[in-house]
Protein backbone atom coordinates (compact mmCIF):
# COMPACT_ATOMS: atom_id res chain seq x y z
CA UNK A 1 0.00 0.00 0.00
CA UNK A 2 2.97 2.38 1.14
CA UNK A 3 4.95 1.54 -1.90
CA UNK A 4 2.02 1.84 -4.36
CA UNK A 5 2.00 5.85 -3.35
CA UNK A 6 5.01 6.18 -3.34
CA UNK A 7 5.43 5.21 -6.81
CA UNK A 8 2.49 7.57 -7.83
CA UNK A 9 4.97 10.69 -7.43
CA UNK A 10 9.08 11.47 -8.67
CA UNK A 11 11.34 11.43 -5.89
CA UNK A 12 11.29 14.49 -3.93
CA UNK A 13 14.91 15.07 -3.67
CA UNK A 14 15.20 14.68 -7.59
CA UNK A 15 13.09 17.66 -8.49
CA UNK A 16 14.90 19.99 -5.88
CA UNK A 17 17.94 19.23 -7.44
CA UNK A 18 16.83 20.03 -10.60
CA UNK A 19 15.05 23.46 -9.24
CA UNK A 20 18.32 24.19 -8.02
CA UNK A 21 20.10 24.02 -10.98
CA UNK A 22 18.83 27.61 -12.30
CA UNK A 23 18.89 29.21 -8.97
CA UNK A 24 22.23 30.87 -7.82
CA UNK A 25 23.94 28.93 -5.51
CA UNK A 26 23.26 30.73 -2.09
CA UNK A 27 19.73 30.48 -2.89
CA UNK A 28 17.30 27.94 -0.95
CA UNK A 29 14.03 26.08 -1.75
CA UNK A 30 11.78 25.87 0.97
CA UNK A 31 9.94 21.58 1.14
CA UNK A 32 6.61 23.35 0.67
CA UNK A 33 8.16 24.51 -2.55
CA UNK A 34 9.42 21.33 -3.34
CA UNK A 35 6.28 18.92 -2.88
CA UNK A 36 4.00 21.82 -5.14
CA UNK A 37 6.34 21.34 -7.76
CA UNK A 38 6.32 18.04 -7.08
CA UNK A 39 3.02 17.70 -7.35
CA UNK A 40 2.81 19.87 -10.41
CA UNK A 41 5.55 17.73 -12.39
CA UNK A 42 3.79 14.43 -11.52
CA UNK A 43 0.30 15.99 -12.90
CA UNK A 44 2.30 17.27 -16.07
CA UNK A 45 3.19 13.72 -16.93
CA UNK A 46 0.49 12.24 -16.33
CA UNK A 47 -1.19 14.68 -18.59
CA UNK A 48 0.89 14.26 -21.50
CA UNK A 49 1.57 10.36 -21.17
CA UNK A 50 -2.21 9.99 -20.90
CA UNK A 51 -3.03 11.73 -24.48
CA UNK A 52 -0.19 9.62 -26.04
CA UNK A 53 -1.22 6.18 -24.49
CA UNK A 54 -4.77 7.38 -25.77
CA UNK A 55 -2.96 7.47 -29.49
CA UNK A 56 -1.38 4.38 -28.98
CA UNK A 57 -5.01 2.60 -27.87
CA UNK A 58 -6.45 3.56 -31.07
CA UNK A 59 -3.67 2.85 -33.06
CA UNK A 60 -3.39 -1.10 -31.25
CA UNK A 61 -0.24 -0.09 -30.07
CA UNK A 62 1.13 -1.25 -27.11
CA UNK A 63 4.39 0.79 -26.73
CA UNK A 64 4.48 4.40 -26.35
CA UNK A 65 7.78 5.82 -27.65
CA UNK A 66 9.43 9.23 -28.00
CA UNK A 67 7.72 10.06 -31.56
CA UNK A 68 4.13 9.75 -29.44
CA UNK A 69 5.39 12.45 -27.21
CA UNK A 70 6.01 14.32 -29.36
CA UNK A 71 2.88 14.15 -31.14
CA UNK A 72 1.19 14.49 -27.90
CA UNK A 73 2.56 17.96 -26.72
CA UNK A 74 1.72 19.33 -30.30
CA UNK A 75 -1.78 17.99 -29.83
CA UNK A 76 -2.03 19.33 -26.66
CA UNK A 77 -0.97 22.94 -27.73
CA UNK A 78 2.94 22.83 -26.23
CA UNK A 79 4.33 23.49 -29.68
CA UNK A 80 7.65 24.97 -28.73
CA UNK A 81 8.20 21.91 -26.58
CA UNK A 82 7.51 19.69 -29.02
CA UNK A 83 9.88 21.11 -31.41
CA UNK A 84 13.01 21.07 -28.92
CA UNK A 85 11.71 17.75 -28.15
CA UNK A 86 11.70 16.21 -31.58
CA UNK A 87 15.21 17.77 -32.65
CA UNK A 88 16.55 16.56 -29.15
CA UNK A 89 15.43 12.90 -29.50
CA UNK A 90 17.21 12.93 -33.13
CA UNK A 91 20.51 13.95 -31.77
CA UNK A 92 19.66 11.10 -29.16
CA UNK A 93 19.04 8.90 -31.88
CA UNK A 94 22.31 9.75 -33.37
CA UNK A 95 24.10 9.05 -30.87
CA UNK A 96 22.63 5.32 -30.13
CA UNK A 97 23.34 4.57 -33.83
CA UNK A 98 27.14 5.95 -33.63
CA UNK A 99 27.40 3.88 -30.50
CA UNK A 100 26.20 0.43 -31.79
CA UNK A 101 28.76 0.81 -35.02
CA UNK A 102 31.63 2.22 -32.66
CA UNK A 103 30.81 -1.71 -30.58
CA UNK A 104 30.51 -3.90 -34.41
CA UNK A 105 34.06 -2.34 -35.31
CA UNK A 106 35.78 -4.07 -32.52
CA UNK A 107 33.81 -6.75 -32.65
CA UNK A 108 34.87 -7.95 -36.42
CA UNK A 109 38.32 -7.32 -36.46
CA UNK A 110 38.66 -6.49 -40.33
CA UNK A 111 37.09 -2.69 -39.56
CA UNK A 112 40.39 -2.43 -37.12
CA UNK A 113 42.35 -0.81 -40.18
CA UNK A 114 39.62 1.70 -40.78
CA UNK A 115 41.33 5.33 -39.66
CA UNK A 116 38.33 7.13 -38.61
CA UNK A 117 35.95 6.27 -35.30
CA UNK A 118 32.50 6.97 -34.36
CA UNK A 119 33.16 9.59 -31.92
CA UNK A 120 31.47 8.67 -28.17
CA UNK A 121 28.36 10.54 -27.76
CA UNK A 122 28.13 13.57 -25.21
CA UNK A 123 27.09 12.73 -21.34
CA UNK A 124 24.33 14.99 -21.71
CA UNK A 125 22.52 13.02 -24.55
CA UNK A 126 22.56 10.10 -21.67
CA UNK A 127 19.79 12.39 -19.73
CA UNK A 128 17.13 12.70 -23.09
CA UNK A 129 13.83 11.52 -22.20
CA UNK A 130 13.26 7.63 -23.15
CA UNK A 131 9.75 7.00 -22.49
CA UNK A 132 9.16 3.71 -20.74
CA UNK A 133 7.01 0.92 -22.44
CA UNK A 134 3.42 1.59 -21.65
CA UNK A 135 1.24 -1.95 -22.00
CA UNK A 136 -2.54 -1.25 -22.21
CA UNK A 137 -4.66 -3.96 -21.38
CA UNK A 138 -8.05 -3.46 -23.29
CA UNK B 1 13.96 -2.02 -8.41
CA UNK B 2 10.81 0.48 -9.01
CA UNK B 3 12.65 3.58 -7.15
CA UNK B 4 15.97 2.77 -8.77
CA UNK B 5 13.72 3.19 -12.42
CA UNK B 6 11.97 6.15 -10.59
CA UNK B 7 15.49 7.96 -9.95
CA UNK B 8 16.31 7.50 -13.33
CA UNK B 9 13.17 8.95 -15.25
CA UNK B 10 12.59 11.57 -13.18
CA UNK B 11 15.59 13.62 -14.44
CA UNK B 12 15.19 12.93 -17.80
CA UNK B 13 11.75 13.77 -18.14
CA UNK B 14 12.36 17.15 -16.74
CA UNK B 15 15.10 18.01 -18.65
CA UNK B 16 13.13 16.81 -22.13
CA UNK B 17 10.73 19.30 -20.75
CA UNK B 18 13.76 21.80 -19.91
CA UNK B 19 14.78 21.87 -23.54
CA UNK B 20 11.28 22.85 -24.91
CA UNK B 21 12.12 25.95 -23.80
CA UNK B 22 14.80 26.56 -26.33
CA UNK B 23 12.62 27.30 -28.98
CA UNK B 24 12.35 30.74 -26.55
CA UNK B 25 15.73 31.81 -26.26
CA UNK B 26 17.46 30.23 -29.01
CA UNK B 27 16.32 30.26 -32.62
CA UNK B 28 19.44 29.35 -34.39
CA UNK B 29 20.24 26.47 -32.95
CA UNK B 30 21.22 23.33 -35.47
CA UNK B 31 20.08 20.08 -35.29
CA UNK B 32 23.10 18.16 -36.44
CA UNK B 33 26.65 18.81 -34.36
CA UNK B 34 30.06 18.35 -36.40
CA UNK B 35 32.21 16.99 -33.20
CA UNK B 36 31.61 15.84 -29.56
CA UNK B 37 33.27 18.69 -28.26
CA UNK B 38 30.67 21.44 -29.83
CA UNK B 39 28.00 18.54 -29.12
CA UNK B 40 28.49 19.15 -25.29
CA UNK B 41 29.26 22.71 -25.39
CA UNK B 42 26.07 23.58 -27.27
CA UNK B 43 24.20 21.28 -24.97
CA UNK B 44 25.48 22.67 -21.66
CA UNK B 45 25.36 26.20 -23.27
CA UNK B 46 21.73 25.88 -23.60
CA UNK B 47 20.52 24.22 -20.92
CA UNK B 48 20.57 27.76 -18.67
CA UNK B 49 18.42 29.55 -20.81
CA UNK B 50 15.97 27.15 -20.87
CA UNK B 51 15.44 26.35 -17.52
CA UNK B 52 14.47 29.53 -16.80
CA UNK B 53 11.45 29.16 -18.35
CA UNK B 54 10.94 25.54 -17.75
CA UNK B 55 8.03 26.34 -14.53
CA UNK B 56 5.76 28.35 -16.88
CA UNK B 57 4.22 25.88 -18.39
CA UNK B 58 4.48 23.86 -15.42
CA UNK B 59 2.13 26.56 -13.35
CA UNK B 60 0.05 26.95 -16.29
CA UNK B 61 -0.78 23.55 -16.12
CA UNK B 62 -1.23 23.43 -12.25
CA UNK B 63 -3.51 26.29 -11.90
CA UNK B 64 -6.01 24.79 -14.40
CA UNK B 65 -5.77 21.33 -12.78
CA UNK B 66 -5.83 22.23 -9.74
CA UNK B 67 -8.47 24.92 -9.84
CA UNK B 68 -11.23 22.58 -11.84
CA UNK B 69 -10.35 19.63 -10.25
CA UNK B 70 -11.21 21.22 -6.68
CA UNK B 71 -14.56 22.90 -7.42
CA UNK B 72 -15.70 19.70 -9.72
CA UNK B 73 -14.63 16.58 -7.55
CA UNK B 74 -13.16 17.83 -4.29
CA UNK B 75 -10.04 16.27 -4.75
CA UNK B 76 -6.92 17.49 -3.74
CA UNK B 77 -4.14 15.50 -5.30
CA UNK B 78 -2.47 15.11 -9.15
CA UNK B 79 -2.19 11.31 -10.04
CA UNK B 80 0.03 9.52 -11.89
CA UNK B 81 -1.48 7.21 -14.45
CA UNK B 82 -2.60 6.71 -18.42
CA UNK B 83 -5.67 4.57 -17.75
CA UNK B 84 -8.51 5.00 -19.58
CA UNK B 85 -12.29 4.75 -18.54
CA UNK B 86 -14.90 2.87 -20.84
CA UNK B 87 -17.20 5.40 -22.37
CA UNK B 88 -15.58 8.56 -21.75
CA UNK B 89 -12.73 6.71 -23.46
CA UNK B 90 -14.88 6.31 -26.50
CA UNK B 91 -16.21 9.72 -26.70
CA UNK B 92 -12.72 11.41 -26.27
CA UNK B 93 -11.33 9.36 -29.18
CA UNK B 94 -14.09 10.46 -31.62
CA UNK B 95 -13.40 14.04 -30.35
CA UNK B 96 -9.70 13.96 -30.69
CA UNK B 97 -10.08 11.88 -34.34
CA UNK B 98 -11.71 14.97 -35.47
CA UNK B 99 -9.55 17.64 -34.25
CA UNK B 100 -6.70 15.62 -35.96
CA UNK B 101 -8.75 15.60 -39.16
CA UNK B 102 -8.47 19.38 -38.35
CA UNK B 103 -5.23 19.69 -38.31
CA UNK B 104 -4.23 17.87 -41.03
CA UNK B 105 -6.50 19.68 -43.19
CA UNK B 106 -4.15 22.18 -44.20
CA UNK B 107 -1.01 24.53 -43.10
CA UNK B 108 -3.06 27.16 -42.97
CA UNK B 109 -5.24 25.77 -40.34
CA UNK B 110 -1.97 24.75 -38.51
CA UNK B 111 -0.42 28.50 -38.91
CA UNK B 112 -3.96 29.38 -36.83
CA UNK B 113 -3.26 26.71 -34.13
CA UNK B 114 0.34 28.34 -33.37
CA UNK B 115 -1.11 31.54 -33.36
CA UNK B 116 -3.66 30.13 -30.78
CA UNK B 117 -0.83 28.69 -28.08
CA UNK B 118 0.80 32.39 -28.73
CA UNK B 119 -2.45 33.88 -27.57
CA UNK B 120 -2.40 31.82 -24.44
CA UNK B 121 0.73 32.43 -23.56
CA UNK B 122 0.36 35.84 -23.56
CA UNK B 123 -2.33 35.62 -20.23
CA UNK B 124 0.13 34.17 -17.96
CA UNK B 125 2.50 35.79 -16.19
CA UNK B 126 6.17 34.96 -16.24
CA UNK B 127 7.61 32.70 -13.18
CA UNK B 128 9.22 33.98 -10.06
CA UNK B 129 12.23 31.96 -10.07
CA UNK B 130 13.60 33.20 -13.45
CA UNK B 131 16.31 36.23 -13.33
CA UNK B 132 16.02 39.80 -14.43
CA UNK B 133 17.58 39.26 -17.51
CA UNK B 134 15.36 36.16 -18.05
CA UNK B 135 12.24 38.51 -17.09
CA UNK B 136 12.83 40.66 -20.05
CA UNK B 137 13.69 38.26 -22.54
CA UNK B 138 10.82 36.59 -21.92
CA UNK B 139 8.66 39.67 -21.89
CA UNK B 140 9.88 40.65 -25.01
CA UNK B 141 8.88 36.87 -26.56
CA UNK B 142 5.60 37.17 -24.99
CA UNK B 143 4.84 40.52 -27.26
CA UNK B 144 5.59 38.99 -30.35
CA UNK B 145 3.33 36.15 -30.23
CA UNK B 146 0.30 38.42 -29.30
CA UNK B 147 1.11 41.04 -32.48
CA UNK B 148 0.87 37.56 -34.42
CA UNK B 149 -2.21 36.11 -32.63
CA UNK B 150 -3.87 39.16 -32.94
CA UNK B 151 -3.17 39.28 -36.61
CA UNK B 152 -4.78 35.41 -37.06
CA UNK B 153 -7.85 36.04 -34.69
CA UNK B 154 -10.57 35.98 -37.34
CA UNK B 155 -8.90 32.83 -38.37
CA UNK B 156 -9.12 30.91 -34.77
CA UNK B 157 -13.14 30.08 -34.40
CA UNK B 158 -12.62 27.78 -37.50
CA UNK B 159 -10.61 25.17 -35.97
CA UNK B 160 -13.09 26.06 -32.12
CA UNK B 161 -16.47 25.85 -33.89
CA UNK B 162 -16.98 21.84 -33.35
CA UNK B 163 -16.17 22.44 -29.69
CA UNK B 164 -18.41 24.81 -28.16
CA UNK B 165 -20.24 27.73 -28.97
CA UNK B 166 -18.01 31.04 -29.10
CA UNK B 167 -18.81 33.83 -26.30
CA UNK B 168 -17.26 37.13 -26.11
CA UNK B 169 -14.11 35.94 -24.54
CA UNK B 170 -10.46 34.79 -25.51
CA UNK B 171 -11.60 33.02 -29.03
CA UNK B 172 -8.57 30.30 -28.12
CA UNK B 173 -10.69 29.53 -25.08
CA UNK B 174 -14.02 27.05 -24.55
CA UNK B 175 -15.98 26.97 -21.40
CA UNK B 176 -15.17 23.66 -19.08
CA UNK B 177 -18.26 22.15 -17.65
CA UNK B 178 -18.14 21.91 -13.55
CA UNK B 179 -20.35 19.80 -11.41
CA UNK B 180 -21.08 23.31 -9.21
CA UNK B 181 -23.18 26.10 -10.45
CA UNK B 182 -20.37 28.53 -10.39
CA UNK B 183 -18.68 30.77 -13.02
CA UNK B 184 -17.24 28.94 -16.15
CA UNK B 185 -13.39 28.28 -16.49
CA UNK B 186 -11.48 28.72 -19.70
CA UNK B 187 -9.00 26.25 -20.87
CA UNK B 188 -7.47 25.40 -23.89
CA UNK B 189 -9.42 23.95 -26.91
CA UNK B 190 -6.67 21.09 -27.50
CA UNK B 191 -6.97 19.75 -23.85
CA UNK B 192 -10.52 19.71 -23.35
CA UNK B 193 -10.41 16.37 -23.90
CA UNK B 194 -7.30 15.34 -21.70
CA UNK B 195 -8.46 17.44 -18.84
CA UNK B 196 -11.36 15.55 -18.59
CA UNK B 197 -9.60 12.13 -19.10
CA UNK B 198 -7.07 13.28 -16.13
CA UNK B 199 -10.48 14.03 -14.02
CA UNK B 200 -12.08 10.82 -14.81
CA UNK B 201 -8.48 8.92 -13.93
CA UNK B 202 -8.89 10.64 -10.35
CA UNK B 203 -11.94 9.92 -9.93
CA UNK B 204 -11.63 6.58 -10.36
CA UNK B 205 -8.50 6.90 -7.86
CA UNK B 206 -10.14 8.63 -5.11
CA UNK B 207 -12.88 5.66 -5.28
CA UNK B 208 -10.27 3.09 -4.93
CA UNK B 209 -8.66 4.98 -2.21
CA UNK B 210 -5.05 5.41 -4.15
CA UNK B 211 -4.50 9.29 -3.71
CA UNK B 212 -1.08 10.33 -2.55
CA UNK B 213 -1.27 10.57 1.14
CA UNK B 214 1.29 12.54 3.73
CA UNK B 215 4.96 10.35 3.54
CA UNK B 216 5.26 8.45 7.00
CA UNK B 217 8.30 9.81 8.95
CA UNK B 218 9.32 6.36 9.08
CA UNK B 219 8.62 2.84 7.47
CA UNK B 220 9.80 0.32 10.53
CA UNK B 221 8.92 0.64 14.20
CA UNK B 222 12.43 -1.21 15.29
CA UNK B 223 14.84 1.26 12.98
CA UNK B 224 13.17 4.06 14.37
CA UNK B 225 13.59 3.33 17.93
CA UNK B 226 17.21 2.43 17.12
CA UNK B 227 18.15 5.78 15.61
CA UNK B 228 16.54 7.02 18.74
CA UNK B 229 18.89 5.23 21.02
CA UNK B 230 21.98 5.81 18.67
CA UNK B 231 24.85 8.72 19.99
CA UNK B 232 24.12 12.09 18.37
CA UNK B 233 26.74 15.07 18.30
CA UNK B 234 26.33 18.78 17.93
CA UNK B 235 23.63 19.46 15.38
CA UNK B 236 22.12 16.30 15.91
CA UNK B 237 23.99 14.01 13.45
CA UNK B 238 24.72 10.27 14.29
CA UNK B 239 28.48 10.13 15.98
CA UNK B 240 30.78 7.12 14.29
CA UNK B 241 33.26 5.14 15.93
CA UNK B 242 35.70 7.33 15.28
CA UNK B 243 34.56 10.65 16.47
CA UNK B 244 33.49 8.75 19.27
CA UNK B 245 37.12 7.67 20.50
CA UNK B 246 38.06 11.75 20.15
CA UNK B 247 34.85 12.08 22.44
CA UNK B 248 36.41 9.81 25.42
CA UNK B 249 39.66 11.56 24.58
CA UNK B 250 38.64 15.23 25.05
CA UNK B 251 36.63 14.37 28.02
CA UNK B 252 39.67 13.08 30.14
CA UNK B 253 41.27 15.77 29.49
CA UNK B 254 38.78 17.94 31.07
CA UNK B 255 38.56 16.12 34.52
CA UNK B 256 37.14 19.10 36.29
CA UNK B 257 34.42 20.02 33.93
CA UNK B 258 33.13 16.40 33.74
CA UNK B 259 32.83 15.92 37.44
CA UNK B 260 30.58 19.16 37.43
CA UNK B 261 28.39 18.22 34.70
CA UNK B 262 28.57 15.32 37.07
CA UNK B 263 27.17 16.48 40.41
CA UNK B 264 24.64 18.34 38.66
CA UNK B 265 23.46 15.24 36.75
CA UNK B 266 23.67 13.00 39.83
CA UNK B 267 21.75 15.15 41.89
CA UNK B 268 18.46 15.36 39.29
CA UNK B 269 16.20 12.80 38.13
CA UNK B 270 17.36 10.93 35.05
CA UNK B 271 14.71 9.98 32.53
CA UNK B 272 14.26 6.84 31.10
CA UNK B 273 16.15 8.02 27.57
CA UNK B 274 19.12 8.83 29.45
CA UNK B 275 19.13 5.47 31.32
CA UNK B 276 18.83 3.77 27.70
CA UNK B 277 21.85 6.26 26.37
CA UNK B 278 24.12 5.51 29.45
CA UNK B 279 23.33 1.25 28.61
CA UNK B 280 24.56 1.77 24.89
CA UNK B 281 27.37 3.97 26.18
CA UNK B 282 28.45 1.35 28.36
CA UNK B 283 28.64 -1.42 25.45
CA UNK B 284 30.52 1.29 23.34
CA UNK B 285 32.91 2.12 25.53
CA UNK B 286 34.04 -1.28 26.83
CA UNK B 287 37.33 -1.35 25.26
CA UNK B 288 38.49 2.24 27.27
CA UNK B 289 38.18 1.16 30.63
CA UNK B 290 42.42 2.07 31.65
CA UNK B 291 41.67 5.77 31.57
CA UNK B 292 39.18 5.73 34.25
CA UNK B 293 41.72 5.88 36.97
CA UNK B 294 43.15 9.49 36.00
CA UNK B 295 39.41 11.01 35.66
CA UNK B 296 38.92 9.64 39.13
CA UNK B 297 42.30 10.70 40.83
CA UNK B 298 41.57 14.17 39.14
CA UNK B 299 37.82 14.32 40.54
CA UNK B 300 36.60 16.25 43.44
CA UNK B 301 33.46 15.85 45.36
CA UNK B 302 33.62 19.28 47.01
CA UNK B 303 33.34 21.16 43.15
CA UNK B 304 30.26 23.67 42.95
CA UNK B 305 28.75 23.69 39.48
CA UNK B 306 29.27 27.19 38.21
CA UNK B 307 29.50 26.98 34.44
CA UNK B 308 26.62 28.57 32.34
CA UNK B 309 24.60 26.75 30.20
CA UNK B 310 26.25 26.86 26.77
CA UNK B 311 29.05 25.10 28.40
CA UNK B 312 26.68 22.71 30.49
CA UNK B 313 24.93 21.50 27.12
CA UNK B 314 28.77 21.36 25.39
CA UNK B 315 29.34 18.89 28.24
CA UNK B 316 26.47 17.29 28.45
CA UNK B 317 27.22 14.49 26.45
CA UNK B 318 30.63 13.73 28.36
CA UNK B 319 29.51 13.44 31.30
CA UNK B 320 27.89 9.88 30.83
CA UNK B 321 30.90 8.80 29.34
CA UNK B 322 32.50 10.13 32.94
CA UNK B 323 29.81 8.21 34.99
CA UNK B 324 30.43 5.16 33.20
CA UNK B 325 34.18 5.62 33.70
CA UNK B 326 34.03 5.99 37.55
CA UNK B 327 31.67 2.88 37.68
CA UNK B 328 33.81 0.73 35.99
CA UNK B 329 36.39 1.97 37.97
CA UNK B 330 34.42 0.70 41.70
CA UNK B 331 33.89 -2.65 40.22
CA UNK B 332 37.35 -2.88 39.88
CA UNK B 333 38.49 -1.56 43.49
CA UNK B 334 35.94 -3.51 45.24
CA UNK B 335 35.17 -0.56 47.35
CA UNK B 336 36.70 2.47 48.40
CA UNK B 337 35.53 6.32 49.66
CA UNK B 338 31.63 7.23 50.60
CA UNK B 339 31.54 9.07 46.78
CA UNK B 340 31.83 5.85 45.16
CA UNK B 341 29.67 4.30 47.22
CA UNK B 342 27.59 6.73 46.13
CA UNK B 343 27.69 6.98 42.29
CA UNK B 344 27.58 3.12 42.49
CA UNK B 345 24.59 3.06 43.88
CA UNK B 346 23.02 5.59 41.53
CA UNK B 347 24.19 3.46 38.20
CA UNK B 348 22.20 0.67 40.21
Amino acid sequence: MDQDVQDRALPIANVGRIMKQILPPSAKISKEGKQLMQECVTEFISFVTGEASDKCHKENRKTVNGDDICWALSSLGFDNYAEAIGRYLHIYRQGEREKINHTKKYENPQNQTQINRAPPPPLLLSRVENPPPTNQSG
Amino acid sequence: MKNLCENGSGPTHLTSYALGCSSWGTSSESDVQQSSMSKSLSLKMSVLPQQCHKTKPLSFQYQDRDSSSTQSTGQSYPEVGSAQSGQISVQCSNSSASSTHNTTGGKSVEGVIGSTVGIQDCTFPPSQLCYNQSLAHTAFHFAEPCFSGLLAAPFVPQSNIHHAQLLGMTPARIPLPLDLSEEPMYVNAKQYHAILRRRQYRAKLEAQNKLIKERKPYLHESRHLHALKRARGSGGRFLNAKKLQELKLTSANRGLDVSGCTQLNLSGNMSESKVQAVENLNYRNGASTTTCSDVISTSNSDDVFQQHESDFRLCGYPSHIGRNMQGYSADIGGGGGGGNQHRLSVLM
